[in-house]
Order: C-alpha cells, then sequence, then structure tokens
C-alpha cells in the first residue's frame, strides 16, 4: 500500500530526514519509535504532503500512485490521514462547518454523492460516541477551549468520520488519560479492517499494550536503524535508546 | 451643464459660499483625512441635476430578497414617493436638516454635503408592537455624477425598530460621488439597530456620515459595512444625552483592488453610565486600503462608563494596508475601558490543518475569513440582511 525509498528531506536546507525506507501493507499496523527530533513527525508531515518540507531525494508510492504528485488535500482525499501531534486551532470555524467541508470534499474528489445533513448529523453522533468526544465541543470552533486530551480524541473523532486507507497517529496517546487512552485504542481498533493500514508514532509501549503492532520501527536522526517485531518496544522501554544508538 | 465644486456653491449662495470658504478642503494635512487624496473632487467637473431614469426592477432588484415593512428610496438624493412604501407608523416630512450636533472638525465637504437642504427626508418611526424593518434605499446613477443626501430618523420614546440603509450605484455611475449623511435620534427607552450598507461601482466614491444622538436608557446598535468602490468612507459618531445609553459598533472593512476604504468612529460619553462595545474587523487584499480610526472620548462628568474597542485585520497580500488607529481619551476616573489592536496574516497552520483533511486551500481561505469576520457579522439581528452582506464579502474572497 505505501512504499517509502530512500526519502530524504529538508527544512531551511537542513536535512531532517536522512534516507527512509518503509513498506506498509493493508492490515498491518506500524510502530514508530525514536527519541525527540528524531524525525517522526517531520516523516509524518511529509506524507501528508506539508508544503514547507522539501523532498530532496526518495519516493513515495501510495496505492499505485506517486504521492508526492499530489497536493496534501489530494493525498486526504486519497485515504491519507495524520492524526497531528499538535492539533490546530480554528478560530470562527466550527466543527460541524469543518467536518462537513472535509466530508464534502473526499465526496467531490471521488466522484460520490456527499450525504444528506441529516446522514451527516447522524454518523458525527455515532463517531463522536465512540471515541468519547463530548456533544458540546461540536458546536464550538475546531479545537478552540478543547483540552489537550479533547484534542487528541478530535484527531480520532475525525479519523473516524474520514474512514481513511492509511491513518498516521503522531503521539495521539501524550496527554490522554489511562481511561481516554483505552477509548480511543478501541476506537482505532474498531477502524481496523484488512484493507487499511496504521501508523502509530509513540513514546510509550503503553499504548502499544492496547494497539498491537505487527511492526516497530526506531527512527533517529532520520533514518530508520532497527526494525523488529512488538518485542523491540519492550526492549526499548527496559534499555532506553543508547543500547542501539551506540552499538 | 456640468460644475465644479465651487461653482456649485457659488449658486447655492452667498451664505454658503462665505461657510465653505471658511473650512479648510480635506487634504493629507488634516489628521482625519490624511490617507487618501481628495484634490480631484475639487477639480473634477460634476453632474449635478441630470435626470436619469430608474426602473422599479432595478430598484427591487437591489434588495435581493431583503423584506421589509417600509421602503424608501432615494435616487440621486431625491426622494421617491411612488417607488417608496410607508407603513402606518412612520410619518415622513421634508423639514430641513439640521445636524443634531456640530462637528469640531468640519470640512468643506460638509458645507458641499448639505448646500441642498431638499435632498433627503425626516422620518418619525412611532412606537408598534408590530415587526418594524425599515429599509432605506439609496441608487446613484450616471457618469461624474455628484449627489447629495441627508435624512433624519426620529425614533420616538420606547420604540424598537430595525433600520437598514442600502447606497448602490449603478454601473453607468462611473467616477460619481455620493455625499449623504443619516442622523438618528432615539428618545428614551428606544432600541434601535441601524445597519449601513454602501456598495458602490469601482470608480464610485462616497462619504456616509453616520449621526447618532442616544436619550436615557437607550441601546443603538450601528453594523457599518462600507462594502465596495473606489473611496467608501464612512463617519459615523454617537452622542450620549442620557445616562444608560448603550452603544454597538460593529463593522468589516475590505479593501480589495484599487479600493481605499475608510470607517471613523467617534463615540462621545459626555454622561455617566453608559456603555460602548466596539468591534471593527478588517481584511485587505491586493493593493486595498483600509482605514479604522476610532475615538472613545469620556468626559470627566462621565462615570462608571464602560467602553471596549476592539479591531482586528488580516491582511491577505503584502501591498495590503490597514491603518488602524484607536483612541481612548478619558477624563473621568471612575470607568472601565479597553481596547485592542492586531493586524496579522491568515493563519498559515490552520489552512495546513484543513488541507491535510482533504479541504483545498481555496475552500480552506474562505472558511478561515467566514469564520474570522463571523462574530462581528452574527451580532445583526437581520438574517437577511447578514446573507446580502455575506454574499457580497464571499465574492471578494472568491477572487483571492
Ligand atoms: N518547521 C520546522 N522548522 C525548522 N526545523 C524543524 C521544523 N520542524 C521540525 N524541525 C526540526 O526537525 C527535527 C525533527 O523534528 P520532528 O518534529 O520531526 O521530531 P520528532 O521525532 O517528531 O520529535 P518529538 O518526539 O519531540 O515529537 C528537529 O531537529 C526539529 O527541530
Ligand atoms: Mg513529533
Amino acid at each position: 500500500m505505501l512504499h517509502i525509498q530512500n526519502l530524504h528531506a529538508a527544512i531551511d536546507g537542513k536535512e531532517i530526514l536522512k534516507g527512509i525506507n518503509l513498506h506498509v501493507k493493508p492490515g498491518e499496523i506500524h510502530a514508530i519509535m525514536g527519541p525527540n527530533g528524531s524525525g517522526k513527525s517531520t516523516l509524518s508531515s511529509v506524507l501528508a504532503g506539508r508544503e514547507i518540507f522539501e523532498v530532496t531525494q526518495g519516493e513515495i508510492s501510495f496505492m499505485g500512485k506517486n504521492l508526492l504528485d499530489l497536493a496534501p488535500e489530494e493525498r486526504a482525499c486519497e485515504g491519507i490521514f495524520m492524526a497531528f501531534q499538535y492539533p490546530v486551532e480554528i478560530p470562527g470555524v466550527s466543527m460541524t462547518n469543518f467536518m462537513k467541508a472535509a466530508i464534502e470534499a473526499k465526496h467531490k474528489y471521488q466522484g460520490t454523492e456527499p450525504p444528506s445533513p441529516t446522514e451527516f448529523l447522524k454518523k458525527m453522533k455515532e463517531k463522536r460516541a465512540m471515541v468519547g468526544l463530548p456533544d458540546k465541543l461540536t458546536g464550538r470552533s475546531v479545537n478552540e477551549g478543547f483540552s489537550g486530551g479533547e484534542k487528541k480524541k478530535n484527531e480520532i473523532f475525525q479519523m473516524a468520520m474520514l474512514e481513511p486507507t492509511l491513518a498516521i497517529l503522531d503521539e495521539t496517546d501524550s496527554g490522554l488519560d489511562i481511561d481516554a487512552l483505552r477509548i480511543v485504542a478501541d476506537g482505532v481498533n474498531q477502524l481496523k479492517t484488512p484493507n487499511n493500514a496504521y501508523i502509530v508514532i509513540t513514546h510509550y509501549q503503553r499504548l502499544l499494550d492496547y494497539i498491537v503492532p505487527d511492526v516497530v520501527h526506531i527512527l533517529f536522526d532520520g533514518k530508520i536503524i532497527k526494525t523488529g517485531d512488538k518485542s523491540l518496544a519492550l526492549e526499548l522501554e527496559e534499555k532506553g535508546y543508547d543500547w542501539i544508538t551506540k552499538s | 451643464m456640468t460644475h465644479t465644486i465651487e461653482q456649485y456653491i457659488a449658486e447655492c449662495g452667498d451664505h454658503v459660499l462665505h461657510a465653505f470658504s471658511a473650512l479648510p478642503r480635506p487634504s493629507k494635512k488634516l489628521e482625519d483625512w490624511k490617507f487618501f487624496t481628495h484634490t480631484e473632487w475639487f477639480e473634477s467637473k460634476w453632474n449635478i441635476s441630470t435626470v436619469y431614469e430608474v426602473t422599479p426592477d432595478f430598484i427591487h432588484s437591489q434588495l435581493q430578497g431583503i423584506d421589509y415593512d417600509s421602503l424608501v428610496v432615494f435616487h440621486n438624493g431625491e426622494f421617491l414617493m411612488q417607488y417608496s412604501k410607508i407603513s402606518d407608523f412612520l410619518k415622513i416630512s421634508n423639514q430641513e436638516y439640521k445636524p443634531i450636533f456640530e462637528s469640531k472638525s468640519l470640512t468643506q465637504l460638509d458645507i458641499v454635503h448639505t448646500a441642498n437642504a431638499k435632498h433627503g427626508v425626516n422620518i418619525r418611526i412611532a412606537n408598534t408592537e408590530q415587526s418594524n424593518h425599515i429599509v432605506l434605499l439609496s441608487v446613484v446613477s450616471g457618469s461624474h455624477t455628484l449627489c447629495t443626501a441627508s435624512h433624519t430618523i426620529h425614533v420616538e420614546a420606547d420604540t424598537q425598530c430595525t433600520i437598514t440603509e442600502i447606497i448602490v450605484s449603478e454601473a453607468n455611475a462611473t467616477e460619481s460621488l455620493m455625499l449623504s449623511g443619516t442622523q438618528l435620534i432615539c428618545n428614551a427607552g428606544s432600541v434601535c439597530e441601524y445597519t449601513s450598507i454602501q456598495k458602490l461601482h469601482k470608480t464610485s466614491s462616497i462619504v456616509q456620515n453616520i449621526a447618532v444622538m442616544q436619550l436615557q436608557e437607550t441601546t443603538a446598535t450601528v453594523h457599518a459595512y462600507p462594502l465596495s468602490g473606489a473611496y467608501n468612507r464612512t463617519n459615523m459618531s454617537a452622542y450620549k444625552q442620557g445616562t444608560q445609553a448603550h452603544t454597538n459598533v460593529y463593522g468589516i472593512l475590505f479593501p480589495c483592488t484599487d479600493e481605499h476604504i475608510e470607517l471613523y468612529t467617534n463615540i462621545y460619553h459626555n454622561v455617566p453610565e453608559c456603555e460602548t462595545n466596539e468591534q471593527i474587523k478588517g481584511l485587505g487584499k491586493d493593493n486595498g486600503q483600509g482605514v479604522f480610526s476610532g475615538l472613545i472620548y469620556v468626559a470627566k462628568d462621565a462615570q462608571k462608563t464602560r467602553a471596549a474597542q476592539s479591531n482586528k485585520n488580516i491582511l491577505l497580500s503584502p501591498t495590503a494596508k490597514i491603518h488602524s488607529k484607536p483612541q481612548l481619551e478619558i477624563y473621568a476616573d471612575d470607568v472601565s475601558c479597553n481596547h485592542g489592536s492586531t493586524t496579522g496574516q491568515i493563519n498559515r497552520e490552520a489552512l495546513w490543518y484543513m488541507q491535510a483533511r482533504g479541504i483545498d486551500l481555496h475552500k480552506a481561505t474562505e472558511l478561515l475569513l467566514e469564520g474570522f469576520i463571523n462574530d462581528v457579522l452574527e451580532t445583526m439581528s437581520n438574517e437577511q440582511v447578514q446573507a446580502y452582506i455575506l454574499s457580497h464579502i464571499d465574492t471578494k474572497i472568491a477572487e483571492i
């Protein structure tokens, strides 16, 4: 589904990603771990199409298409979803209008009929309940006045609404309390099908108890320096990063 | 026959000419007129009394679905009874226009504005239980037209009403200039919401003067929407004559290509226990120029005044400008007044967030800008007027 070959990316001439290779198949869950500043969020942003990052080398194909040819909104409509590490507040734009615009954009792109207002509101309600996002928040502006945890839940809510093929969760677990973590993880597991895939970025093994990865990668200084199964996360929790980076 | 402004003034009689000569011309030397060069107005030849036809169809098309209880129509400043609809609770007369307050900073334009005292009406709005939306629609026609109108509206005691004044120019009104004024007298206990909209051809100009006098226990809400035009200026003043006189001022400026849009507001607190709440938003595009200058004056005796003023602007291009000049002049000590002004660019992070959800840049910009102005626009109680304004602003946003 996703093939990343020798990906290099820079910002303001400073190279951040230094040759990433990553292959994700439908139905898989990949976890990416790595120290602060190693390039995890940069990788997610590059996948989602953030233009401030310049791809200097390498290729990314997604569902047979050259991802680097597509604008960010086209990538989203093709089924890529990135849950932001730091969700952005959008004053004056209500959650409902924002979600409506996103759903309509997707249907327009795919040439399908958007849901009727009643269907749309029904779906909003359903998905909100699924991720435990309080009712009152949908009347507000996007992320404005949301608590840290509510913002993270809101990302998963949007994911549930948009039903992506590939979801990249950038530290969605940080800021969530223990109950919220379980609710969010349950949501992710419910949305999981044999046809979609997840890349889960996290610092903590705890999340991976709920969302069990097939593959775990360690990103360090812009490169994947180790790949293993879920036991790699446990090992990391125990020993820290030193044992891999120093060897 | 065409006239320069001076020729026209000379024909209006000695006393007019005398008053005119005693005043300064608007120019960059005057603090309140420094952002635009008005000299051309005094050199141009104007059509002053040329008669143009205007059709009822054109008039109704300008209302774009706004319902009214009374409609008062003007064409090049002249009242058109035959196209108007005056309900029972409205009395219209031709009483001569007298300024309710003498401004300290008059210019020659004020004399030009009131030289033709026949243009404009005196409206008295009586107390009624019924819905009470009064629309004043003013149409400007013809190339190089100079026209004037001055209206006085008395809102009787304890009356509630909504007044919407729309000034539009026809496509043929190239290089025209309208000098218009509306004064509102809000008698004790009245609640009045007044919306002022000017939607002009890209070479037409206007100066719209709004003066509000408020007696005790009144609420006057003024929505200022100088939507488009080569030079589109609104001067708004409010004078509080009685305690518990509350003034709300809301407005949006959106100067685009070659437009110069100004809003000057002066709110005078001369008596205690009054409130002012002012919220102005600005958007600037291309080489559009905007000015917001807002004075809140609190006299020594105006204790327990509460006033808040906010002006927020977003510039959509490096060549757009919005000059923001908030001024609080406070001589009383027991007051609560604050003001704030910010000017920034569009929020790139928010655009990126929306793009990452599949919304293209164009739609994302539209959502963001609509969101930016929404809290000001939605203070308007009449949703039809709101939609009228939003559709015009949306057209400007769509051209980005
Ligand atoms: N917009 C930016 N401008 C300049 N440098 C940036 C920008 N974004 C990221 N970087 C730099 O790129 C490097 C990688 O950052 P990134 O956010 O991808 O790390 P991360 O692995 O997600 O870290 P964390 O675990 O703290 O979230 C850091 O050195 C960071 O300072
Ligand atoms: Mg990060």
